[in-house]
């Protein structure tokens, strides 16, 4: 698992940072129905952050029915329907546009700006 | 109240002339990972060897693990796993006859673990102590400190100086080891972004006192940069307290704040003020607000 | 035997620190009671047996002051400076009471004196091997090695109280004081000439003072 952004001089939390990327990969498919997280242990570990923080990722994925805590045992991809998946990734790319938007105009970027940007992004690298 | 493993009551201690830490009270709570930041010189590692008997307060009260200090500190001392800023062991030894020193010393040495760690960061054992480069120094100590099997580990400067690989390494050891048993552990360091990453408290030093003990999490989220318009000419009786303020263009100033709440912003509209902004800072910039507070002549522009 | 740990490993730990020292010490050990006979031209076969021995004295006087002076202070300062060049760090972050590793230390510098303690022997046993002793005299050499033993052990007491008790500078000007005053009764003996510190010597020596072991006269035999 991949949690190379993270970031703590970000102002989202760690634990938070971890349970959206941990979100995104059920989103995408990378983790699916019954896989194994790290263990806490491990995934502290790796990142190098304080046992807590992965403990209160998980909890907060727990809490949302996406994973299962079982004692002992480790933390699981809770059995989530497809539709979950489908309405994770909407909500997620919901999300993306907001804030790209929200970021634009911060910044005064304009929509056509934004859209002729695109554009031209596809266009490059077709 | 709960627990406290390390607990310094207005402890004094001089050091030549001038006083190193003067009335200084601290508290580390079991289980905590209390991330000890501070400039140079501002008296951290003076603390680490008082709360461990290796200097006498000239007053206050210290107490480690229940145990009074420097009194008893000796039967505290297996229970604690020590890093220090500096090399401390005999050059002479090569790492197996350090191993087996330290063995004899601590009852509740692992060899099993000893051995596990020592693979792990490649450390022969053949090799003289005064023949180590900092990164194996650097990791032969973590291992000695761990090895014990600790409930307190005390750390100063454990990964100053070390190459990013051995760092990862050496925190990646040292979180395992608190995620498997829940030990209580003080870490001294300047690298503010990794103190970042693995505390969940924060204490830091300025000058020889402790200006801010607290949970990481509230003094991240507590400290915030403010960009306010229509500045009122007099800011009194805020509800947070306003660490710094530096002026922008027409009325509009950037404020630093500590303990911050959202509903503060009603409060700053009641002045007259206009919120534009609230940034987030991390916890390098909180710390170096926070310490440029502290200086009057520095503090405000 | 897997009795006292501490003492093990540190005895172990000095052991490898002072190698060479110990080595170099018990040669010289060995070497002192045949270089005192050599010196005092003791093989000069017109005296008899007796007389040689005697003639021995004065030399095995100096060189065994001198070799266990040495031998003291070598042991006790040289482990303990070893401790104070990483600022005694490890040794107070050991969970052991200050006056236990004190106690620790002196334990195992004692025992690393036998070594020396053993070379002195065998010169001992070498010199009076090729001579006859008149049977009243057959305990003397191991009375001389008790002797040198125990004032082994007062020299190694009173530089620990010292250098343990008073810390480095303090035990740097003590050292320097006690070789210049051996060094002084050496030269004095060796050129037969009057002791220029003779008062001194004296009260130090004097029947109260743990120092009147030296005043034993280092004969071979008594005359």
């Amino acid at each position: 698992m991949l949690f190379d952004r993270l970031d703590p001089r970000l102002p989202t939390p760690l634990y938070a940072q971890i349970a959206e990327r941990i979100r995104v990969a059920v989103a995408v498919g990378e983790l699916v129905s019954g896989d194994a997280l790290p263990s806490v242990r491990a995934l502290a570990g790796d990142l190098r952050v304080n046992p807590a923080t992965v403990v209160q990722a998980y909890r907060e994925l727990a809490q949302e029915g996406l994973v299962d805590m079982r004692q002992g045992s480790g933390t699981f991809i809770a059995d989530v329907a497809m539709d979950w998946r489908a309405r994770e990734r909407q909500q997620t790319i919901a999300r993306l546009v907001r804030e790209l938007l929200a970021e634009a105009a911060r910044l005064g970027i304009s929509r056509d700006d934004l859209q002729r940007a695109l554009a031209a992004h596809d266009g490059a690298t077709t | 109240m709960s627990e406290s493993v390390i607990r310094l009551s207005g402890v004094t201690y001089r050091a030549g002339r001038d006083f190193a830490i003067q009335n200084l009270s601290l508290a580390v709570p079991r289980g905590a990972v209390y991330g000890f930041l501070g400039p140079n010189g501002s008296g951290k590692t003076t603390t680490i060897r008082l709360l461990l008997g290796m200097l006498r307060a000239d007053a206050g009260r210290i107490d480690v693990l229940g145990h009074r200090v420097p009194e008893e500190i000796h039967r505290a001392l297996g229970r604690i796993g020590y890093v220090p800023e500096r090399g401390h062991l005999w050059p002479h030894l090569t790492i197996e006859q350090t191993l087996a020193t330290h063995a004899a010393f601590f009852a509740t040495w692992d060899a099993t673990r000893a051995e596990e760690l020592r693979r792990r960061f490649d450390l022969r054992l053949s090799q003289r102590i005064s023949a180590l480069s900092k990164g194996e120094n650097g990791k032969l100590m973590m291992l000695l400190a761990l090895a014990t099997q600790p409930e307190l580990l005390v750390l100063d400067e454990p990964t100053d100086g070390l190459d990013p690989v051995v760092r990862r390494d050496v925190l990646a050891t040292l979180v395992e080891y608190v995620a498997t048993t829940q030990a209580s552990v003080l870490i001294s360091s300047h690298l503010v972004h990794e103190q970042e990453r693995i505390c969940d408290w924060v204490g830091v030093m300025d000058r020889g006192a402790l200006i801010a003990e607290v949970p990481m999490q509230e003094f991240r989220s507590g400290i915030k940069r403010l960009r306010v318009g229509n500045v009122p000419a007099v800011v009194d009786a805020a509800p947070f307290a306003l660490l710094s303020r530096e002026m922008g263009v027409g009325r509009a100033e950037t404020w630093v704040v500590r303990g911050w709440q959202a509903t503060h912003a009603e409060w700053i509209s009641a002045q007259g003020g206009a919120l534009r902004d609230v940034e987030s800072l991390d916890l390098e910039e909180s710390f170096v607000e926070l310490l440029r507070s502290g200086r009057p002549t520095e503090g405000t522009r | 035997m897997t009795a006292f740990p501490r003492y093990r490993a540190l005895l172990r730990q000095q052991l490898i620190l002072q190698r060479v020292d110990i080595a170099l010490l018990t040669i010289l050990a060995a070497l002192a009671a045949p270089a005192a006979l050599i010196t005092a031209r003791a093989f000069d076969t017109s005296l008899g047996s007796a007389e040689r021995l005697l003639a021995t004295n004065a030399m095995l006087a100096a060189f065994s002051t001198l070799h266990l002076v040495a031998s003291a202070i070598f042991l006790v300062v040289r482990a303990y400076s070893a401790d104070a060049a990483v600022r005694h760090t490890y040794a107070a972050s050991l969970p052991i009471e200050r006056g236990r590793y004190a106690l620790l230390r002196a334990a195992t510098g004692l025992t690393l004196g036998l070594l020396p303690l053993a070379g002195f022997a065998i010169g001992v046993a070498v010199v009076t091997a090729g001579v006859a002793l008149p049977p009243a005299l057959y305990a003397y050499p191991v009375a001389l090695v008790c002797r040198y033993a125990l004032a082994f052990v007062v020299t190694f007491a009173l530089a620990f109280a010292l250098q343990y008790g008073a810390g480095r500078r303090a035990s740097r000007i003590a050292v320097t004081m006690i070789l210049v005053l051996t060094l002084t009764v050496v030269f004095a003996e060796i050129a037969e000439q009057p002791n220029i510190l003779p008062s001194i010597g004296r009260v130090l020596v004097s029947p109260w003072s743990p120092l009147s072991v030296f005043a034993a006269e280092w004969k071979l035999f008594d005359v």
